[in-house]
Protein backbone atom coordinates (compact mmCIF):
# COMPACT_ATOMS: atom_id res chain seq x y z
CA UNK A 1 0.00 0.00 0.00
CA UNK A 2 1.33 3.62 -0.56
CA UNK A 3 1.67 5.64 2.04
CA UNK A 4 2.28 8.99 0.74
CA UNK A 5 -1.41 10.35 0.83
CA UNK A 6 -2.66 8.98 4.21
CA UNK A 7 -2.00 12.11 6.17
CA UNK A 8 -3.98 14.47 3.63
CA UNK A 9 -7.71 14.81 5.01
CA UNK A 10 -10.41 13.72 2.72
CA UNK A 11 -14.20 13.91 2.33
CA UNK A 12 -14.80 11.13 4.17
CA UNK A 13 -13.09 12.29 6.46
CA UNK A 14 -15.37 15.34 7.14
CA UNK A 15 -18.57 13.30 7.37
CA UNK A 16 -17.34 10.68 9.88
CA UNK A 17 -15.95 13.41 12.27
CA UNK A 18 -19.01 15.28 11.90
CA UNK A 19 -21.33 12.28 12.40
CA UNK A 20 -19.57 11.68 15.68
CA UNK A 21 -19.69 14.92 17.13
CA UNK A 22 -23.12 15.20 16.02
CA UNK A 23 -24.15 11.84 17.63
CA UNK A 24 -22.19 12.76 20.79
CA UNK A 25 -23.57 16.21 21.20
CA UNK A 26 -27.20 14.89 20.60
CA UNK A 27 -26.62 11.88 23.67
CA UNK A 28 -24.83 14.81 25.90
CA UNK A 29 -27.82 16.69 25.71
CA UNK A 30 -30.31 13.90 26.66
CA UNK A 31 -28.00 13.19 29.46
CA UNK A 32 -27.84 16.75 30.36
CA UNK A 33 -31.36 17.33 30.65
CA UNK A 34 -32.64 14.86 33.52
CA UNK A 35 -33.65 16.25 36.52
CA UNK A 36 -32.43 15.40 40.06
CA UNK A 37 -32.74 11.82 41.35
CA UNK A 38 -34.49 10.56 44.59
CA UNK A 39 -32.60 7.61 45.57
CA UNK A 40 -29.26 5.77 44.77
CA UNK A 41 -28.85 2.36 43.97
CA UNK A 42 -25.31 0.34 44.88
CA UNK A 43 -25.14 -2.59 43.71
CA UNK A 44 -21.99 -4.37 44.65
CA UNK A 45 -21.07 -8.35 45.29
CA UNK A 46 -22.67 -7.84 48.19
CA UNK A 47 -26.32 -7.49 46.21
CA UNK A 48 -28.20 -4.77 45.79
CA UNK A 49 -28.87 -2.01 48.30
CA UNK A 50 -31.19 1.32 47.84
CA UNK A 51 -30.81 4.85 49.97
CA UNK A 52 -32.66 8.08 49.63
CA UNK A 53 -30.60 10.96 48.28
CA UNK A 54 -32.18 13.32 50.90
CA UNK A 55 -30.54 12.26 53.51
CA UNK A 56 -26.82 12.45 54.73
CA UNK A 57 -25.26 9.36 54.85
CA UNK A 58 -22.14 7.01 54.97
CA UNK A 59 -21.97 4.11 53.08
CA UNK A 60 -19.12 1.66 53.36
CA UNK A 61 -18.58 -1.32 51.36
CA UNK A 62 -15.56 -3.51 52.51
CA UNK A 63 -15.41 -6.77 51.24
CA UNK A 64 -11.91 -8.66 51.65
CA UNK A 65 -12.28 -10.16 48.06
CA UNK A 66 -13.55 -7.21 45.87
CA UNK A 67 -11.80 -4.35 48.61
CA UNK A 68 -13.10 -1.25 50.27
CA UNK A 69 -15.08 1.58 48.88
CA UNK A 70 -16.81 4.55 51.16
CA UNK A 71 -19.82 6.39 49.74
CA UNK A 72 -20.82 9.81 51.21
CA UNK A 73 -24.65 11.06 50.36
CA UNK A 74 -24.35 14.90 51.62
CA UNK A 75 -26.41 17.67 50.36
CA UNK A 76 -28.26 15.98 47.25
CA UNK A 77 -25.56 14.56 46.08
CA UNK A 78 -23.29 10.90 46.17
CA UNK A 79 -19.46 10.69 46.00
CA UNK A 80 -17.10 8.32 46.20
CA UNK A 81 -15.01 9.58 49.14
CA UNK A 82 -12.44 6.47 49.34
CA UNK A 83 -11.75 3.72 47.56
CA UNK A 84 -8.70 1.00 47.36
CA UNK A 85 -8.65 0.45 43.49
CA UNK A 86 -5.54 0.85 41.65
CA UNK A 87 -7.00 3.90 39.33
CA UNK A 88 -9.27 5.55 41.49
CA UNK A 89 -11.08 6.82 39.00
CA UNK A 90 -14.37 6.84 41.53
CA UNK A 91 -12.93 8.85 43.52
CA UNK A 92 -11.90 11.51 41.15
CA UNK A 93 -15.34 11.44 39.63
CA UNK A 94 -17.64 14.47 40.50
CA UNK A 95 -20.45 14.37 42.77
CA UNK A 96 -23.60 12.90 41.17
CA UNK A 97 -27.44 13.78 41.59
CA UNK A 98 -28.88 13.66 38.56
CA UNK A 99 -31.68 10.86 37.43
CA UNK A 100 -29.29 8.03 35.76
CA UNK A 101 -25.98 10.02 36.77
CA UNK A 102 -23.92 6.95 37.97
CA UNK A 103 -20.18 6.56 40.10
CA UNK A 104 -18.71 3.41 39.19
CA UNK A 105 -15.49 1.70 40.68
CA UNK A 106 -14.78 -1.04 37.70
CA UNK A 107 -12.00 -3.00 39.74
CA UNK A 108 -13.81 -3.47 43.15
CA UNK A 109 -17.77 -3.79 41.12
CA UNK A 110 -19.12 -0.97 42.90
CA UNK A 111 -21.78 0.39 41.17
CA UNK A 112 -23.60 3.45 42.38
CA UNK A 113 -26.12 5.19 40.16
CA UNK A 114 -28.67 7.63 40.69
CA UNK A 115 -32.80 6.79 40.20
CA UNK A 116 -35.65 8.89 40.15
CA UNK A 117 -39.11 7.61 41.62
CA UNK A 118 -40.64 7.84 38.18
CA UNK A 119 -39.54 4.06 37.32
CA UNK A 120 -41.06 5.16 33.49
CA UNK A 121 -38.04 8.01 33.56
CA UNK A 122 -35.79 5.18 34.73
CA UNK A 123 -36.76 2.09 32.86
CA UNK A 124 -36.13 3.60 29.15
CA UNK B 1 8.05 -14.75 8.44
CA UNK B 2 11.63 -14.03 8.34
CA UNK B 3 13.59 -13.19 11.17
CA UNK B 4 14.27 -10.38 10.70
CA UNK B 5 10.53 -9.67 10.64
CA UNK B 6 10.06 -11.05 13.59
CA UNK B 7 12.74 -9.27 15.00
CA UNK B 8 11.04 -6.06 14.37
CA UNK B 9 7.91 -6.76 15.44
CA UNK B 10 9.20 -7.85 18.78
CA UNK B 11 10.97 -4.33 18.96
CA UNK B 12 7.43 -2.78 18.12
CA UNK B 13 5.95 -4.30 20.81
CA UNK B 14 8.28 -3.53 23.17
CA UNK B 15 8.11 -0.08 22.00
CA UNK B 16 4.34 -0.28 22.17
CA UNK B 17 4.62 -2.06 26.15
CA UNK B 18 6.97 1.13 26.72
CA UNK B 19 4.10 3.17 25.79
CA UNK B 20 1.69 1.60 27.70
CA UNK B 21 4.29 2.53 30.93
CA UNK B 22 4.31 6.08 30.11
CA UNK B 23 0.57 6.49 29.57
CA UNK B 24 0.37 4.67 32.86
CA UNK B 25 2.24 7.36 34.56
CA UNK B 26 0.37 10.42 33.24
CA UNK B 27 -2.05 11.11 35.52
CA UNK B 28 -5.73 10.69 34.34
CA UNK B 29 -7.88 14.06 34.36
CA UNK B 30 -10.87 12.97 32.98
CA UNK B 31 -12.64 10.33 35.70
CA UNK B 32 -14.71 8.43 32.98
CA UNK B 33 -14.32 4.80 32.86
CA UNK B 34 -12.19 3.44 29.72
CA UNK B 35 -10.64 7.19 29.39
CA UNK B 36 -7.33 6.10 27.57
CA UNK B 37 -5.12 8.16 25.71
CA UNK B 38 -4.17 5.56 23.58
CA UNK B 39 -0.34 6.38 23.18
CA UNK B 40 0.65 3.27 22.21
CA UNK B 41 -1.67 2.73 19.49
CA UNK B 42 0.64 4.72 17.66
CA UNK B 43 2.81 1.10 17.23
CA UNK B 44 -0.59 -0.83 16.56
CA UNK B 45 -1.30 1.95 13.79
CA UNK B 46 2.42 1.69 12.64
CA UNK B 47 2.40 -2.02 12.28
CA UNK B 48 -1.23 -2.31 10.96
CA UNK B 49 0.02 0.61 8.06
CA UNK B 50 3.38 -0.82 7.22
CA UNK B 51 2.30 -4.53 7.81
CA UNK B 52 -1.23 -6.31 8.16
CA UNK B 53 -4.41 -6.69 9.83
CA UNK B 54 -2.92 -10.02 11.56
CA UNK B 55 0.16 -8.62 12.82
CA UNK B 56 -1.14 -5.28 13.93
CA UNK B 57 -3.86 -7.75 15.74
CA UNK B 58 -1.12 -10.09 17.33
CA UNK B 59 0.57 -7.30 18.81
CA UNK B 60 -2.51 -5.47 20.44
CA UNK B 61 -3.25 -8.58 22.03
CA UNK B 62 0.07 -9.31 23.36
CA UNK B 63 0.78 -5.54 23.97
CA UNK B 64 -2.65 -5.47 25.90
CA UNK B 65 -1.73 -8.93 28.02
CA UNK B 66 1.67 -8.78 29.31
CA UNK B 67 0.94 -4.80 29.84
CA UNK B 68 -1.54 -6.03 31.97
CA UNK B 69 0.44 -8.06 33.89
CA UNK B 70 3.24 -6.01 34.33
CA UNK B 71 1.42 -2.67 34.99
CA UNK B 72 -2.15 -2.82 35.45
CA UNK B 73 -3.76 -5.94 36.55
CA UNK B 74 -6.35 -8.52 35.52
CA UNK B 75 -9.20 -6.93 35.16
CA UNK B 76 -7.42 -4.29 32.61
CA UNK B 77 -6.37 -7.21 30.72
CA UNK B 78 -10.48 -7.83 29.83
CA UNK B 79 -11.39 -3.97 28.89
CA UNK B 80 -8.16 -4.02 26.99
CA UNK B 81 -8.71 -7.19 24.68
CA UNK B 82 -12.45 -6.17 24.17
CA UNK B 83 -11.58 -2.66 23.23
CA UNK B 84 -8.49 -3.76 20.93
CA UNK B 85 -10.45 -6.44 18.88
CA UNK B 86 -12.67 -3.56 18.74
CA UNK B 87 -10.54 -0.94 17.85
CA UNK B 88 -8.42 -3.03 15.39
CA UNK B 89 -11.37 -5.07 12.82
CA UNK B 90 -13.00 -1.18 12.63
CA UNK B 91 -9.48 0.38 11.70
CA UNK B 92 -8.77 -2.83 9.25
CA UNK B 93 -12.16 -1.98 7.81
CA UNK B 94 -11.49 1.40 7.34
CA UNK B 95 -8.75 1.88 6.38
CA UNK B 96 -9.14 -1.34 3.87
CA UNK B 97 -11.61 1.17 1.74
CA UNK B 98 -8.29 3.78 1.22
CA UNK B 99 -11.58 6.19 1.77
CA UNK B 100 -9.86 7.95 4.88
CA UNK B 101 -6.84 9.62 6.06
CA UNK B 102 -5.38 7.98 9.17
CA UNK B 103 -6.72 10.23 11.35
CA UNK B 104 -10.35 9.30 11.12
CA UNK B 105 -8.77 5.77 11.11
CA UNK B 106 -7.33 6.14 14.22
CA UNK B 107 -10.40 8.30 15.55
CA UNK B 108 -12.67 5.42 14.84
CA UNK B 109 -10.09 2.68 16.25
CA UNK B 110 -10.28 4.74 19.30
CA UNK B 111 -14.19 5.06 19.72
CA UNK B 112 -14.71 1.46 18.83
CA UNK B 113 -12.41 0.54 21.45
CA UNK B 114 -14.30 2.71 24.03
CA UNK B 115 -17.17 1.03 23.18
CA UNK B 116 -15.19 -2.22 23.29
CA UNK B 117 -15.00 -1.90 26.90
CA UNK B 118 -17.90 -0.53 27.81
CA UNK B 119 -19.64 -3.73 26.29
CA UNK B 120 -16.82 -5.56 28.18
CA UNK B 121 -18.13 -3.85 31.17
CA UNK B 122 -22.05 -4.19 30.67
CA UNK B 123 -20.67 -7.97 30.41
CA UNK B 124 -18.83 -8.06 33.96
CA UNK B 125 -21.21 -5.62 35.72
CA UNK B 126 -24.78 -6.70 33.97
CA UNK B 127 -25.76 -2.65 33.90
CA UNK B 128 -27.40 -1.05 31.14
CA UNK B 129 -26.29 2.35 32.45
CA UNK B 130 -22.56 2.16 32.10
CA UNK B 131 -23.63 3.16 28.13
CA UNK B 132 -24.05 6.29 29.52
CA UNK B 133 -20.84 6.99 29.21
CA UNK B 134 -20.69 6.22 25.92
CA UNK B 135 -21.24 9.97 24.56
CA UNK B 136 -18.32 11.64 26.73
CA UNK B 137 -15.80 8.81 25.47
CA UNK B 138 -17.13 9.64 21.92
CA UNK B 139 -15.91 13.04 22.19
CA UNK B 140 -12.51 12.09 24.09
CA UNK B 141 -11.84 9.00 21.52
CA UNK B 142 -12.38 11.60 18.47
CA UNK B 143 -9.54 14.16 20.61
CA UNK B 144 -7.10 11.35 21.12
CA UNK B 145 -7.75 9.16 18.15
CA UNK B 146 -7.15 12.20 15.74
CA UNK B 147 -4.36 13.41 17.51
CA UNK B 148 -2.79 9.84 18.02
CA UNK B 149 -3.61 8.93 14.25
CA UNK B 150 -1.70 12.04 13.33
CA UNK B 151 1.37 11.65 15.10
CA UNK B 152 0.97 7.68 14.11
CA UNK B 153 1.31 9.39 10.41
CA UNK B 154 4.39 11.47 10.91
CA UNK B 155 5.94 8.44 13.11
CA UNK B 156 5.19 6.05 9.67
CA UNK B 157 6.18 8.38 7.50
CA UNK B 158 9.32 9.06 9.05
CA UNK B 159 10.51 5.52 9.64
CA UNK B 160 9.01 4.22 6.37
CA UNK B 161 12.48 4.66 4.67
CA UNK B 162 14.75 3.86 7.47
CA UNK B 163 16.41 0.78 7.06
CA UNK B 164 16.09 -0.44 11.01
CA UNK B 165 12.46 -0.16 10.76
CA UNK B 166 11.42 -0.62 7.11
CA UNK B 167 9.34 -3.30 6.08
CA UNK B 168 10.03 -3.29 2.63
CA UNK B 169 12.19 -6.70 2.52
CA UNK B 170 9.10 -8.33 4.57
ZN1 LIG C 1 -12.52 2.76 42.11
Amino acid sequence: MRSDDFLKWKKADLYIIAAMLCFAAIAVLLVKGRKTGDYIVVESTDGKQEYMLDEDREIIIDNTEHGYNKIIISDGYVRMEEADCPNQLCVKHKPVKLNGESIVCLPNKVYVTVVSKNKKETDN
Amino acid sequence: MKTKTITRLGILLCLGLILSYVESLIPIMVAVPGFKIGLSNIVTMYVLYLYDNKKAFTIMVLKVVLSGFLFSGISAIIYGLAGGVFCIVVMSLLKKTNLFSIMTVSMTGAISHNFGQLVAAFIVMRNVQIFMYFPVLILTGTVTGLLIGFLSGIVIKRLENSSLFSSKDV
